[in-house]
């Protein structure tokens, strides 16, 4: 269809920024702790930026590719080449990322995703939207099937569509944990950043921090949680921002962001599992996030994880009506409470209290002989440790008994329902029959009497494996739920 | 838990198990000496004595490891049905894993020196997800349980769904 071309030159900007990202540390090292004279910082501040920008040309001239109406194909690399051959009908995800720098030139970073593993993708530094838009065509194209057509699947009006309001946006940002995160990143990074600093400022600093009042640490404690929650408020704000998910036949298309804008399509039936999040938090305000399982290596880069959202926020009792306009063939029955043996419970709270001694003990162990070796003397030590160790018990303890009352399990003809929780998140799965790729059970000899077992389903979640564990299940329900697996379908 | 129609690994699986530990211990005394080589067999060094710790506590398992062969023997076993390939394994912690033919994606068989001296090979099944091994079997049975298993993921791939 085409020949072997370049990229548009705009990427040479996005490898050269990628360059600087790989440098810029070291750089920064040179810069700050090497010679001190301006002339030297400003050689190496130019020096960076000639490096970046020769990698950048060369890499991009290096780049070449071409498209068939059947594969795509690509040629990398100055000096290790690196080339690549996928077919349309193999790609899983299409996924393209709009920078803030991308905008004005309307130009796309474009990661191209298949089924393999991680080094099995394609990844465009900058398109133009109609070249986008013809490889996108052409993925459709090849995956569209005979019995589409009949099932009515081929369209290309828009069958569903939701968008995000702004009020559900705020209730998502505010649900959501992750200050605690950023105040722990802002803490690192504070840290690293201080070493650079001057000897004096440094020790200023330290003689400020030493010598304040209960009620200054205090208010610098509440500043950075402040600044941590109104941090994560914005990440999020910025990566739902407008996030909207629509059907077209039997293909999905999400996009989202703020100054990042991302846009993401695949066809339906690749999809590997659905997944409702449910956090304790989210639970008090009945709201669910909906994730997917892909078989694809597509990783969220902003907080590394795998998993896709196709909607950050839902209310509990809607989401079926939702999700069902967007994914009609799937069946989102309500799981029935696990088939567990009777105390099971019990015998999981047990085993929680008899692990936590064993980590408690090892530790204890390790801290005193760490303490005989540095002759350390922690003051009010017995009752700081009394408290960690009843904090410890007491949240390992109650998320073992949610978690036993959280499991959860059906299944019909071709989907398998399984609800379990961990650390008091809740965590429902929607598994087509078709996608299980194995299973396991476990049984000590203990439960062996009780007819007791543990069942782990095993899924491909992006380029690795989900297990999704029950505990202490019926052995008989057990077996029901193996032929029903292996049964070929 | 175990099926009585279950397959049973031959018996050179056993020798090879130990031979393979016999070489861990020999690769960890041989390390163990250099180390202490370096470390000049000071006695009373800390880092001397922590890594003796360490290697002692290796060592152990290794023993350990060697030691239990006739239980990890007697409960390993594999069983090729119609639409499912199980492997089972142990007694006190018993644990077994399927995998229905039809997500078979390919099907390895490995055989290192150790394992050709006894003929014997590792198959190993690969699905989208994840690998599944079954160590040590006869040649001419890894060869049976590999062509059995491509047939019956051929077939079972052609009722099967798209992607």
């Amino acid at each position: 269809m085409t020949d072997r071309q370049h990229q548009p030159k705009i990427a040479i900007l996005s490898e050269s920024i990628a360059v600087i990202r790989m440098i810029i540390f070291p750089a920064f090292l040179i810069f700050f702790k090497g010679d001190n004279r301006w002339q030297m910082q400003l050689l190496i501040v130019i020096g960076m930026l000639s490096l970046s920008l020769i990698f950048g040309i060369l890499n991009w001239w290096f780049f070449v590719y071409e498209i068939t109406p059947h594969e795509i194909s690509l040629t990398q690399g100055i000096f290790v080449k690196k080339r690549a051959h996928i077919t349309f009908e193999r790609v899983q995800t299409i996924t393209r990322t709009q920078p803030i720098y991308f905008q004005p030139f309307e130009v796309f970073k474009v990661s191209i995703e298949t089924s393999g593993k991680k080094d099995d993708k394609l990844e465009f530094k900058a398109l133009l939207l109609p070249q986008i838009e013809a490889i996108e065509a052409l993925r459709k194209q090849a995956q569209t099937k005979s019995s589409d057509h009949t099932t009515k699947l081929v369209s290309h009006k828009v069958d569903a569509q939701y968008q995000i309001n702004n009020h559900d946006l705020c209730v998502y940002a505010l649900t959501s944990l992750g200050s605690l995160g950023t105040v722990g990143v802002l803490f690192a990074t504070l840290t690293t950043v201080n070493e650079f600093f001057p000897k004096w400022f440094q020790n200023d600093l330290d003689n400020w921090i030493n010598n304040q009042t209960f009620e200054i640490y205090a208010a610098l404690i509440l500043a950075a949680v402040i600044i941590g929650f109104f941090g994560a408020f914005m990440r999020l704000y910025n990566r739902y921002f407008q996030f909207t998910i629509f059907r077209t036949g039997a293909h999905l298309n999400i996009t989202r962001g703020l100054l990042t804008k991302q846009n993401m399509q695949l066809r339906i039936s690749r999809i590997q599992a659905i997944h409702y999040e449910q956090s304790l938090l989210r639970r008090l305000v009945h709201l669910v996030s909906v994730n997917v399982l892909l078989a694809s290596s597509v990783v969220d880069k902003d907080d590394q994880t795998k998993q896709t959202r196709i909607m950050p926020v839902v209310k509990e009792n809607e989401t079926t009506n939702v999700l069902q306009r967007f994914l009609p063939k799937y069946h989102f029955l309500r799981p029935q409470k696990a088939p567990t043996v009777s105390r099971s419970s019990i015998y999981q709270l047990r085993y929680i209290f008899v692990l936590d001694c064993l980590g408690i003990g090892i530790a204890f162990v390790l801290y005193r002989l760490i303490e005989y070796i540095t002759n350390m003397n922690v003051p009010h030590e017995l009752p700081i440790l009394s408290l960690i160790v009843v904090v410890i018990f007491c949240y390992s303890l109650m998320a073992t008994y949610v978690k036993m009352l959280d499991q959860a399990i059906c299944f019909d003809a071709d989907y398998l329902i399984i609800q379990t929780s961990l650390s008091f998140t809740k965590h429902t799965y929607f598994i087509p029959r078709e996608k299980i790729q194995g299973f396991e059970t476990a049984q000590s000899c203990f439960m062996v009497n009780k007819k007791a077992q543990h069942l782990t389903i095993i899924l491909r979640d992006s380029d690795s494996t989900q297990h999704v564990t029950l505990r202490y299940l019926k052995q008989s329900e057990i077996h029901k739920i193996e032929n029903w697996v292996t049964r070929v379908k | 838990m175990i099926p009585k129609h279950a397959q049973s690994l031959p018996k050179a699986a056993k020798k090879v198990w130990l031979m393979y530990d016999m070489i861990a211990l020999l690769v960890l005394l041989a390390i163990g000496l250099i180390t202490n080589i370096f470390l000049k067999f000071n006695g009373y060094n800390p880092l001397t004595i922590g890594v003796n710790v360490l290697f002692g506590f290796i060592l152990l398992l290794i023993i350990g490891n060697a030691i239990l062969i006739p239980y990890r023997y007697r409960f390993h076993k594999y069983l090729l049905q119609q639409e499912a390939i199980s492997i089972y394994k142990g007694f006190f912690l018993r644990k077994s894993e399927t995998i229905p033919l039809n997500r078979i994606q390919n099907v390895d068989t490995v055989q290192g020196p150790i394992l050709k001296i006894y003929h014997l090979q590792n198959v190993s099944i690969v699905t989208a997800a994840h690998a599944f091994k079954i160590a040590t079997i006869n040649e001419d049975v890894a060869q049976y349980l590999r062509d059995q298993l491509i047939t019956a993921a051929r077939q079972a791939r052609e009722v099967d769904t798209d992607d």
